[in-house]
């Protein structure tokens, strides 16, 4: 049963990764902006709950409470501060953009919190069923995600906010037209996004070690899924999301452990090839 | 003044006077290691300007970000220093195989990512650096992660020190001819309207792939010739994303889509990198990103574009 475990484990895993790729889909639906910081910001949650954790005990669930909002907050800050000022500009600069701003998240933390790893150990009891055994951990992370996913969803389909987030990402002048605010639209979905990617940090505190410069992973991550599934779609990411993780697992069961970090890229190089547009086939520019 | 006429171009005051400073300044590089004993700082600062023109001649323009710029670095180092330690090859013929490896190499990313649209582009390169770094680092023939070491017989720093000369002029040179030529002309179309420029009978893909193929070829160059003056590669330090961030903020530094602006920005940024970055390993790499994001928002044509904006502005005035 072993292979059945391992994709039930890519199913729990893609969830999650799927819902940090959503973050990254949103921002390029409304502002057409390729956020290279959004793992930097996972490892900030990351460091977040751990320094909560080590410090005052609170435990890496309960302080999604504090990182969700730290992230909308500081993803409100970077968009007025910084990308704000490259949505029209040239797309060259907002990749050089966010790239600096990568280098700049991982550096600052590298300089304050030194390259060593860090880990928090907290363990939830495994999961029994079917001849199927799932550990704790990745079953909350798994229950994260689908509670962020739904609220996400109803977020976006009952909502004036939400709604303005889906028809700016649709047709931006048309939605100009119809009294959207871009200006606001786009400072919310950075903030969003930016929340997702920090409260997904806290959550990859239960399954992993970090380190500051441990972020372009899960940006590399997020892209790969984004492309599977189609840049600027929701569904698709998380569709992306699951296949990844499940492909992932079930590989790691017949390749070499050393080639096991080359299937991201080398599925992100055939869906480029074969299906540029990603699965989804949301328009490439 | 009237303008002096000399072989088909005329030779105006401004001109004259910029090709003046030019060659003193190639003079001063030619006899540099008669009177200069720390002859490795002027080849790495020539070794950085190489790798920053380099990421320019792509870049800069074709209007599209590569990532993975160290690839090429790191690529060239290894088949060169492959070709000294188990060929025992002459050090010139391994620079320019490494050259011609990274070449190759360029060309064959070219081929799938070229179809791709300005953010896939970017996206796709970003990961090719990840995959050469855990290849490289798990492959027994090339050393895997302990890396090559050079026999210290190929170590001659003086000769060493030319070689980097000629080839940060060749790059150069390369850069304003192609900037110049119908080539450039076509790259200057692709970055501005890609669509219009596929319509009206330019193979933007042709174009694009032939400039990651002289971008890789002298990245390619100064890999190999940065491991013979090392004498040691390793995966960590060939595949070592600081590199491609360095060329980012150099050649944006000093103006991406020039030919002289890498030139300043490679000079400038040297001190840096090199220098505060072995003291204080960190706090560099706070300052490049500092640069990268504070050119985006000030002064996103660099230190050329800004100060010939500058100089216009007084002119105007007069």
């Amino acid at each position: 049963m072993l292979l059945a475990e391992l994709v039930v484990l890519g199913l729990a895993y893609g969830l999650l990764f799927g819902v940090l790729a959503l973050g990254l889909t949103l921002i390029w639906g409304v502002m057409k902006v390729v956020n290279i910081a959004h793992g930097d910001f996972v490892i900030v949650g990351a460091y977040s709950s751990y320094w909560l954790f080590v410090l005052a005990g609170v435990h890496p669930i309960l302080s999604i409470l504090f990182t969700a909002p730290f992230g909308f907050g500081l993803g409100i800050i970077v968009y007025l501060g910084l990308v704000r000022r490259v949505v029209h500009a040239p797309e060259l600069m907002s990749l050089f953009l966010t790239f600096g701003i990568s280098t700049l998240i991982s550096s600052l933390l590298l300089y304050i919190y030194s390259p060593n790893q860090r880990a928090i150990s907290v363990t939830f009891p495994s999961i029994n069923g079917l001849g199927v055994v799932l550990p704790g951990n990745v079953a909350i992370a798994a229950a994260y995600a689908v509670v962020v996913a739904t609220l996400l969803r109803i977020f976006l389909t009952k909502t004036y906010w939400g709604k303005a987030i889906r028809a700016v990402t649709e047709d931006s002048s048309s939605a100009l037209l119809m009294g959207i605010n871009p200006e606001a639209v786009s400072m919310l979905a950075f903030g969003i996004g930016v929340a997702i990617a920090s409260s997904v940090g806290s959550v990859v505190m239960l399954l992993q070690a970090v380190y500051p410069t441990g972020g372009s992973e899960f940006t590399l991550l997020a892209f790969v899924i984004v492309v599977l599934g189609g840049l600027g779609s929701p569904f698709g990411a998380l569709l992306g999301g699951i296949v990844i993780g499940v492909v992932d697992n079930v590989a790691s069961l017949y390749l070499p452990a050393a080639a096991t970090p080359a299937i991201g890229f080398i599925i992100l190089v055939i869906v480029l090839i074969v299906r540029p547009s990603g699965i989804m086939g949301a328009k490439g520019r | 003044m009237s303008p002096l006429k000399l072989t088909g171009f005329t030779l105006t005051r401004r001109r004259s006077a910029e090709m003046a400073v030019i060659l003193v300044l190639l003079a001063l590089l030619l006899v540099a290691p008669t009177f200069f004993a720390r002859i490795s700082v002027l080849f790495f600062i020539l070794n950085w300007i190489v790798l920053a023109e380099s990421f320019n001649m792509f870049a800069g323009l074709t209007g599209y970000v590569n990532f993975g710029h160290v690839v090429f670095y790191g690529v060239g180092g290894y088949v060169s220093a492959l070709l000294m330690v188990n060929a025992h090859a002459s050090p010139y013929v391994a620079v320019i195989a490494g050259g011609l490896a990274s070449s190759l190499l360029a060309l064959g990313i070219s081929l799938p990512t070229t179809r791709l649209r300005g953010a896939y582009f970017a996206i796709a390169t970003l990961s090719i650096n990840e995959a050469f770094f855990v290849t490289f680092d798990s492959w027994d023939a090339v050393g895997s992660a302990p890396g090559l070491s050079l026999p210290i017989s190929y170590y001659q720093p003086v000769v060493e020190y030319y070689v980097m000369v000629v080839v940060a002029i060749a790059c150069v040179l390369s850069m304003y001819a192609i900037s110049k030529s119908k080539f450039g002309i076509a790259l200057q179309a692709i970055r501005q309207q890609e669509v219009t420029a596929n319509s009206i009978g330019i193979n933007a893909a042709y174009y694009k792939s032939l400039a990651l193929v002289f971008s890789g070829f002298f990245a390619g160059l100064a890999g190999a010739l940065a491991i013979w003056q090392i004498t040691f590669i390793d995966p960590p330090s060939a595949f070592n994303v600081t590199i491609t961030v360095t060329s980012i903020s150099m050649a944006m530094l000093g103006g991406l889509g020039t030919v002289i602006g890498p030139v300043i920005g490679g000079a400038l940024l040297y001190e840096l990198t090199d220098l505060l970055g072995l003291s204080y390993p960190f706090i560099h790499l706070i300052i490049l990103g500092v640069i990268i994001v504070g050119v985006v928002l000030v002064i996103p044509d660099g230190i050329l574009g800004a100060s010939r904006r500058v100089l216009t502005k007084v002119r105007g005035r007069r």
